[in-house]
């Protein structure tokens, strides 16, 4: 079949051919200008957090995936990463890091004691975040390699970029 | 002259009813004495005063449940000008676990004596600021104790009913710590909160600061955000199984705690390990405090605004991450230690690749050299901020780098030589004054010795085997565990119920990253340890870090707190 070239002329012919308008649903543009815009507050306890070092600088620049920023104030951040150990003197804290969060906001359980305790099952350790708080991606390690940690941020894009979105009322 | 010095302390102290522990001397060369717990003060006193002894290395407690009197309270001195180690030990009954405290001698007793006290119930007579230290304010019983669940939990936070139900309200939940001061001592100051989760700080630390304008007039310090019950696993898992928790500790230098804990349980055993294996621990030691020393310094930099050089030191952090992986398969937590050996030997190509990296090394830390020595900005910023004398430091039972910067050329490698540092030329080097520029040039100065051992290691590495041909804790090879039954029942029990410690207990210290980082282990002749307690460093340094930190400006806590380098897990542990 012959392909067909369609100019599109906006009415009047005053413009020159171009796209001016386009369609989408509205959740999948939020999504997308969401899953681009994650600004993490690093909320950094323990082993994971030289990973985490690793993981922002040169070698493997998380700033690819527009998710490097790090803001170190709850208010500006959108994506709570928890990098490493809670205990119970802690968990108060995380809390409160968290309610100071903004919404839409996502929680990131980074390597095995924030997702379970991991080997520390005992008197001081929380058995993972998810006792206190709801988790949106967690990943695995301990502590996990850079390559983990990216892969973790980009499933947790696709999440957003299929996430509803509502930003006026709870429908819309 | 050793054992005259030895003979000499068990005679002045035996004027406060000590006697040699045993007959046998100790396992760890260090002079082991028990006295009654009346005169614990009076024997300390002399030991300060008449012998020597300027430091106070660890306070401790050891539950023998079941037995009368049921405590044992361990102290360990060290004499850093006749570096010898004395252990004094005393009971006291569950009744009334009172013993006097040392605070009126050592500035550093304060911090252990609180955490003894929170772990064990012990009180300490003359110690008047027992609040909880690495527990929190409403923690009810000792988690130590015999008689204390280990799963017993006390949550702070309700938890959630399920996963889909919302987070819990932050508002009125009880505030972990309570601070020393809540009210201004003079007029016009304001008491300001740092942390726990400050950007600033690297580990989570708490600083509750009275501040008069810029000027910092007094601070109170909390840890215990990251204590993850350490002690406790070790009273539950085989002595092999703790590897992996040991490395967690100083988790930037982690195979430095794998070859202390090793040695510890080596030295219990009676294991002399082959000469291969004592060189390579040595390396891998010396690797290790390459990486940690430039985490410390990249965060420490990163914190006053170079971003370069943060960059470059990780960039090389990362290739040493990498190559240590290449030998273990892990890139921060290792396990690599066995108790008797490693794990496995040298890959191929390995050292060919160490030649390159160090190569590298020297190229990133010269950029840095450059960027940062001589910048007007960054001596402004650690040039006299957060001095400590020598003396001070001593008292509040500094070791390692900080201590090494007051001028002390203290350093176990040359001390009490250990692994193969005996056999290896190098210097130890030490600063003037003792303030954070100083700290950091120490390490600076440190890695390019490290480097340089290295190098020599390289060069005389033994060839051999790493492992000691010892059934008590060595496993048998694989081949044989599925071919024979000889080798599948040794694997079996090794697995199962652990490598056999004698009865008994030591302290074996290595010059960890950051000071004096010692194992003290009980046994009673079981797989199992009945007591681990680690002598930490950076827990140690928290007792005197307000006199760092005290008169200076409220920025120069960033910069003093990132030179004490306080790790998290070891602190806490």
């Amino acid at each position: 079949m012959e392909a067909k070239t369609i100019p599109i002329v906006p009415a009047g012919g005053t413009k020159s051919a171009a796209f001016e308008y386009l369609t989408t649903k509205k959740d999948e543009l939020v999504g997308w200008a969401r899953k681009f815009s994650l600004f993490p507050y690093p909320f950094v306890t323990a082993c994971c957090a030289m990973e985490f070092m690793a993981v922002s600088s040169t070698p493997y620049d998380t700033d690819r995936f527009g998710a490097a920023l790090p803001r170190f104030s709850p208010r500006q951040a959108d994506l709570l990463m928890v990098v490493g150990t809670i205990n119970h003197k802690q968990a108060p804290v995380l809390l409160k890091v968290y309610e100071q969060m903004c919404e839409p906001k996502w929680v990131m359980a980074f390597g095995a004691c924030a997702t379970s305790g991991g080997f520390y099952q005992n008197y001081a350790a929380v058995a993972g975040i998810d006792r206190i708080l709801p988790v949106d991606v967690y990943v695995p390690g301990c502590p996990p390699r850079p390559e983990t940690v990216i892969d973790a941020i980009m499933l947790l894009q696709d999440k957003i970029a299929r996430d509803r979105h509502p930003i006026i009322t709870r429908e819309f | 002259m050793t054992d005259t010095l030895q003979d000499r302390i068990v005679a002045r102290l035996a004027a406060h009813g000590a006697t040699p522990f045993g007959d046998q001397p100790a396992v760890d060369g260090v002079l082991a004495l028990v006295l009654p717990a009346e005169s614990v003060l009076a024997a300390g006193q002399a030991l300060k005063d008449e012998l020597g002894f300027d430091l106070l290395l660890d306070v401790t407690a050891v539950d023998w449940l079941g037995q009368t009197p049921r405590f044992e309270v361990v102290w360990h001195f060290w004499s850093t000008t006749q570096h010898l180690r004395v252990r004094l030990k005393t009971r006291v009954g569950a009744d009334d676990p009172t013993v006097d405290s040392f605070c009126r001698l050592y500035g550093s007793a304060g911090l252990m004596e609180r955490e003894c006290h929170e772990m064990y119930g012990i009180r300490f007579r003359g110690n008047d600021d027992l609040r909880p230290i690495l527990l929190y304010e409403g923690f009810v019983g000792h988690p130590l104790r015999k008689d204390y669940p280990k799963g017993r939990e006390q949550p702070l936070v309700p938890y959630r009913a399920s996963r889909d139900a919302p987070a819990p309200s932050a508002e009125g939940l009880p505030n972990p710590i309570r601070p020393a001061f809540t009210s201004s001592s003079r007029e016009h100051t304001v008491i300001v909160n740092i942390g726990p989760s400050h950007p600033a700080t690297h580990g989570t630390i708490q600083i509750v600061a009275e501040l008069d304008g810029e000027q910092v007039v007094r601070t109170d310090i909390h840890c215990g955000y990251l204590h993850r019950g350490f002690e406790k696993e070790c009273e539950d898992h085989t002595w092999h199984n703790l590897i992996p928790y040991v490395d967690r500790l100083n988790y930037c230098s982690a195979l430095i705690n794998d070859f202390a804990w090793c040695e510890a349980v080596e030295r219990m055993m009676g294991i002399e390990i082959t000469p291969r294996c004592r060189y390579l621990r040595t390396l891998l030691s010396e690797y290790s405090r390459v990486a940690d020393h430039l985490t410390c310094i990249a965060a420490s930099l990163m914190e006053l605004g170079a971003m370069t050089a943060f960059l470059y030191l990780v960039t090389i952090r990362d290739y040493i991450y990498e190559h240590l992986a290449d030998l273990t398969g892990a890139r921060v937590t290792y396990s690599f230690g066995r108790i008797g050996g490693l794990a496995r030997d040298l890959p191929v190509g390995w050292l060919d690749r160490l030649e390159v990296i160090l190569g590298q090394f020297d190229t990133f830390v010269d950029r840095v050299h450059g960027l940062v020595d001589r910048n007007r900005i960054f001596i402004d910023r650690m040039r006299d901020v957060g001095v400590m004398s020598q003396a001070d430091a001593i008292n509040w039972g500094y070791t390692g780098p900080i201590l090494r910067s007051t001028g002390a050329p203290r350093d176990l490698r040359k001390d009490a030589p250990y692994l193969a540092y005996a056999e290896l030329d190098f210097d130890v080097p030490v600063g003037i004054n003792g303030d954070n520029y100083d700290r950091y040039y120490v390490r600076m100065r440190e890695m390019d010795e490290s480097i340089d051992m290295i190098r020599q290691i390289v060069a005389k590495l033994p060839e051999g085997p790493v492992d000691v041909d010892d059934r008590r804790c060595t496993f048998p090879d694989k081949a044989l565990v599925y071919g024979e039954i000889e080798s599948l029942i040794n694997h079996f029990k090794l697995v199962m119920d652990g490598p056999v410690v004698p009865a008994g207990d030591a302290y074996i210290a290595h010059e960890g990253a950051n000071g004096e980082l010692g194992f003290y282990a009980v046994s009673t002749g079981t797989g199992i340890p009945y007591k681990v307690h680690v002598r930490a460093p950076s827990f140690v340094h928290m007792g005197g870090a307000h006199r760092l930190l005290d008169g200076y400006q409220l920025a120069d806590i960033i910069p003093t707190f990132g030179s004490i380098n306080m790790i998290g897990g070891e602190c806490d542990r």
